[in-house]
């Protein structure tokens, strides 16, 4: 069997040796995400260091539609670059125009979650990848197969072998995605300059809003905590509609009910609209929903939200505050974006 | 190149020489074999049944997970001769186990995935044979959570009360989560398989005690849906009507 795989190598190097491929260049020594030194440590997973033949594989596969069932859907399909990885909708459209459960997240610095999904069920990247794939109501893909199209990219097939050492499985696929993911890094923000760099000033509306973020009386940052704007936590925050079990979902408790894991507002104009529903439009609108308390749950609601009583200049100050955490690099970067030389099939 | 590809075929001409010859020895197998009825009836596919409540409802996808089945001797010690399976119920639902000789005393099973596997695992590992990879789970995985569905029944009955009228309204029984976990045991005739012997129990399933027994009745007007969360007190029900459903076949 060693043998045949050797065989297996040789051949396919054979007839990729005379293409100009992103395969025969990448490298599978081990090398590190871009961390920011301001974000918090991380321990990654041993079986799926980074290195440029993964991140190339997860590359190819984020964009790719053959995982999908009928052949239409990538992950790039919810995730839009331009979007912060979000989608403007307020539930995602998926296999045969399905509307999902839930508003698309961003994926910018996964790497730091403890867990994943709104109700935080899945405890690791490479699992959250099944989620997507497998609901028949996302990609719908098949648990017993991939499709052959995919299966038989030598393409593909070479990148799995160099990448995972082992042909194109779900267990490749995944891991491949959530290295891709994980260098979905954003840090670059003018917030991030101000704050962390100390190389660009503060802009005095948006110190003003930083200032009242971090105030006893708004304590927004008891959740949205720096420098993640998350504390990974889970909250009933008293939406309108609250027949989304969340949290409670996972542990069946009643006290969970309605309780979503706190969302990054890191790129947080780009991703319209908010919350795990997507039921409210504009930023503004989520600054008037805060400051007027949400609606009384009786089981859970968080206590910290309550009337704010904020003026006209304290909400304009809170939301150029919010626009200063958009990191406009980040959201260019061509190391997210498909390959070019994919462009078509894409 | 050329050089290389000669070596390496002649590495596996070298490979196939020194292969041992198979056993030809006939292995103790032990054989559990499901009997699966509806009420007095064969279970079948897509076919009509009659619920107590006078609904008529037809099974679509009944499938469950078979955990450490387990062998007891006349001193009562326990011997797993399997892990894992999962059984199509509609499938002529058998295991055929090759495990040594012993005396046996009585049989057990789980119902579902063992604590530990259910809740730590990742079907992305398990080779696809596997009944708990992903290709080999076959949708019994909850891709939200950590964690693997015991037992999935589902189906369509027809609320109106009518005869004749289409069946529409859907049953879903999804049950799944560490506390759903069942073990059954039967008493047996005491028997010692020896070497090379196979040994065959037939194990009743039927499918009506799903919905009713003594005890319970799913009421489908009302008890039609559970993905365990969201309603586990249904599940609960569900998973308990389920293990009530095997009987022993003298």
């Amino acid at each position: 069997m060693g043998a045949l795989r050797l065989l297996w190598v040789v051949l396919l190097m054979g007839i990729f040796a005379c293409q100009e491929s992103p395969t025969s260049t990448c490298h599978v020594e081990n090398i590190r995400y871009r961390f920011p030194a301001h974000f918090p440590k991380v321990q990654l997973p041993k079986d799926n260091l980074p290195n440029e033949c993964r991140i190339l594989l997860g590359r190819k596969l984020f964009y790719d539609t053959r995982l999908s069932q009928d052949q239409t859907l990538s992950c790039g399909s919810c995730h839009n670059l331009n979007m912060a990885f979000t989608d403007g909708q307020k539930t995602s459209q998926g296999f045969h125009q399905r509307n999902t459960q839930r508003n698309a997240p961003t994926l910018f610095n996964l790497a730091f979650a403890p867990h994943y999904l709104s109700e935080g069920g899945v405890k690791t990247l490479e699992l959250q990848a099944l989620a997507p794939l497998l609901d028949s109501s996302e990609m719908h893909g098949n648990p017993k197969g991939i499709h052959p199209s995919l299966l038989n990219d030598p393409e593909i097939q070479m990148l799995s072998q160099a990448a995972y050492g082992r042909p194109l499985d779900y267990y490749v696929i995944t891991r491949a995605l959530a290295c891709f993911e994980r260098s979905f890094i954003s840090a670059d923000s003018p917030f991030d300059h101000a704050h962390y760099y100390k190389d660009q000033p503060w802009d005095s509306a948006t110190f003003r809003g930083w200032q009242l973020f971090n105030s006893q009386r708004l304590q927004c940052s008891s959740c949205h905590v720096p420098p993640l704007f998350t504390d990974h936590q889970f909250h009933n925050i008293g939406l309108k509609d609250n027949t989304d079990l969340g949290k409670e979902r996972e542990t069946y408790l009643e006290k969970d009910r309605g309780k979503f894991k706190t969302p990054t507002l890191r790129n947080i104009e780009l991703t319209p609209p908010y919350m795990h529903d997507g039921s409210i439009s504009t930023l503004e609108d989520v600054i008037q929903f805060y400051d007027e308390g949400g609606i009384d749950h009786p089981i859970n609601k968080d206590p910290r939200i309550r009337p704010l009583h904020l003026t006209q200049q304290e909400k304009n100050d809170l939301l150029q505050f919010l626009e200063s955490l958009t990191d406009w690099n980040a959201v260019q970067y061509e190391r997210f974006l498909p390959l070019k030389n994919n462009d078509e099939k894409e | 190149m050329l050089s290389l590809l000669f070596l390496l075929f002649a590495q596996c001409n070298k490979c196939k020489e020194t292969v041992d010859p198979p056993e030809t020895e006939t292995p103790t197998q032990f054989v559990l074999k499901w009997n699966v009825v509806f009420g007095n009836n064969d279970l079948i596919q897509g076919q009509t049944y009659n619920h107590i409540d006078g609904y008529r409802l037809l099974l679509e996808d009944f499938r469950g997970y078979i955990a450490n089945v387990t062998l007891y001797d006349e001193k009562d010690s326990a011997y797993v001769i399997q892990d894992i399976a999962l059984l199509n119920w509609f499938n002529d639902p058998q295991l055929t186990i090759s495990s040594v000789p012993r005396t046996v005393t009585r049989i057990g099973f789980g119902l579902g995935v063992p604590k530990g596997i259910n809740t730590n695992t990742d079907p992305t590992t398990y080779p696809n044979s596997s009944p708990l990879s992903v290709g080999g789970a076959a949708g019994m995985f909850w891709t939200w959570n950590t964690g693997y569905i015991f037992y999935q029944l589902n189906g369509k009955a027809d609320l109106t009360g009518s005869t004749t009228a289409p069946l529409t309204d859907p049953i879903a029984y999804h049950c799944g989560d560490d506390t759903l976990y069942r073990e059954i045991i039967f008493d047996v005739p005491d028997v010692v398989v020896a070497k090379g012997q196979t040994q065959t129990w037939q194990i009743k399933l039927d499918a009506q005690k799903c919905f009713w027994n003594d005890q319970d009745t799913l009421h489908l007007a009302t008890d039609y849906l559970t993905h365990t969360t969201g309603n586990l007190p249904l599940a609960i029900r569900a998973m308990d009507l389920y293990g009530s459903a095997f009987e022993w076949v003298p």
